[in-house]
């Protein structure tokens, strides 16, 4: 540094300068409907948002509801404009409020004429108090549970559902497991002295974790009995859930959590005998589960933790 | 606070002050399925710790595995590395942001 300006914070770490960016308050993304919903076990919504911005944004997220678990999931970007899809759990609506910064460029024009102002060598403002600049209260690397579900890992062997005819309902009910995931999630700590209703979260949902049963039924009625047609009786039943990552802020805690986003479910159920009385009940198409008993992508992910209370 | 910075917006409420965590922003690059990328933090030295934000961007496969990028951090040169990880099916674009104190 030849020049400029560097100030530092009351731990040493780097706070405004001439040299580095700092991100400032844009705006608040435009909120446009729900894209998808999910209404089993925890439930989840997928929400969407627009935001336009020629410099990359940091989303942050303020919870409609502080009980339940949010996330970016991705993003779409063309040119300058942007497109944020934020899971959030639960089975009713409540879109959270997102809050968009990003690093200012040119000299601005403000009307204000006081302030501080700081531009680095190309004359772009790094840092200028008059554009909301963030003010980050602490950063968590957080990584959820290896296991989603409040009721634990499910097993692959085959569980017995049963013949329930065509009943898909009975066998579904058989089949059953704890798939919510409200209770299950790893607690960080961080700077919450000073918590309030409006603090917020960037975080981005990057695992992805999806868990199955497998069940099957064999019995024969008339096997043996001579007075009596044979008839096979031959279930097969297959339930997954998908679940995305994702986090809730407590006023002591930081969350690293779940959220249910699909399940599958796939059946065959069969009667057969040489005698005029079969039935087959199926679903249509195949279970597809993209992959089960595992999670992906369970990193670390730097969760930044800010007060919108500023830039309300 | 006895020294150090404070800003006050105009109503006189303290926005910005030593106390808090600067929002730099050291940059940002997308990695492209399957391929490997990098890119280089400006003005490293300036830095003792960076934070990474790592997102897998536009619409995800349903039927398959989906991975990001894995994604580490020179703190001497500043160079962001991420690797690919999966086949060329399961690797997905990952979109990473870096901010650094």
């Amino acid at each position: 540094m030849g020049w400029g300006i560097h100030t530092k914070n009351d731990s040493g770490d780097l706070l405004i300068s001439s040299d580095i960016k700092a991100f400032h308050y844009i705006g608040t993304p435009t909120y446009t409907g729900v894209q998808q919903r999910y209404n089993n076990y925890s439930g989840s919504r997928i929400y969407r948002y627009t935001l336009t911005s020629a410099e990359t944004p940091l989303v942050f997220i303020k919870p409609a509801n502080v009980n339940k678990f949010y996330a970016v999931l991705t993003h779409f970007n063309t040119g300058s404009s942007w497109t944020y899809d934020v899971i959030g759990s639960g089975t009713a609506d409540e879109p959270p409020t997102l809050y968009a910064f990003a690093a200012l460029s040119g000299s601005g024009s403000s009307s204000e004429t006081h302030g501080v102002l700081v531009k680095d060598a190309s004359g772009d403002r790094t840092f200028d108090s008059r554009e909301k600049p963030l003010a980050i209260i602490d950063i968590v690397s957080a990584t959820p549970p290896d296991v989603p579900m409040d009721g634990g890992a499910t097993s692959t062997a085959n569980v017995d559902p049963g013949w329930h005819g065509c009943s898909t309902s009975s066998y579904r009910t058989a089949m059953e497991w704890d798939f919510t995931s409200d209770d299950t999630h790893t607690d960080y700590n961080y700077a919450s002295t000073n918590h309030n209703g409006n603090y917020m979260f960037a975080a981005p949902s990057i695992a992805q974790s999806a868990w199955r049963r497998n069940g099957y039924h064999y019995h024969c009625d008339g096997c043996g009995k001579w007075w009596h047609a044979d008839e096979h009786h031959t279930v097969y039943a297959n339930l997954g859930v998908f679940y995305r990552q994702a986090y809730k802020l407590t006023s002591s805690k930081l969350q690293a959590g779940w959220c249910s986003t699909k399940e599958f479910w796939y059946l065959y159920a069969d009667k057969s005998s040489w005698a005029p009385w079969n039935s087959e009940c199926n679903t249509s198409g195949s279970f597809g589960i993209p992959f089960s008993q595992k999670t992906v992508n369970k990193v670390s992910n730097s969760v930044i933790i800010a007060d919108a209370t500023n830039y309300v | 606070m006895a020294y150090g910075i404070k800003l006050k917006n105009s109503s006189g409420n303290t926005f910005y002050d030593s106390s808090v965590i600067g929002g730099n922003f050291l940059g940002s690059f997308t990695a492209s399925a399957g391929s490997n990328a990098s890119f280089t933090i400006p003005h490293i030295d300036l830095i003792h710790t960076t934070y990474i934000q790592k997102f897998m961007i536009n619409d995800l496969p349903t039927n398959q595995e989906a991975h990001s990028h894995t994604v580490s951090v020179n703190g001497t040169t500043g160079v962001v590395t991420a690797t690919a990880v999966g086949n060329s099916s399961q690797s997905q674009t990952t979109h990473v942001i870096i901010l650094g104190k």
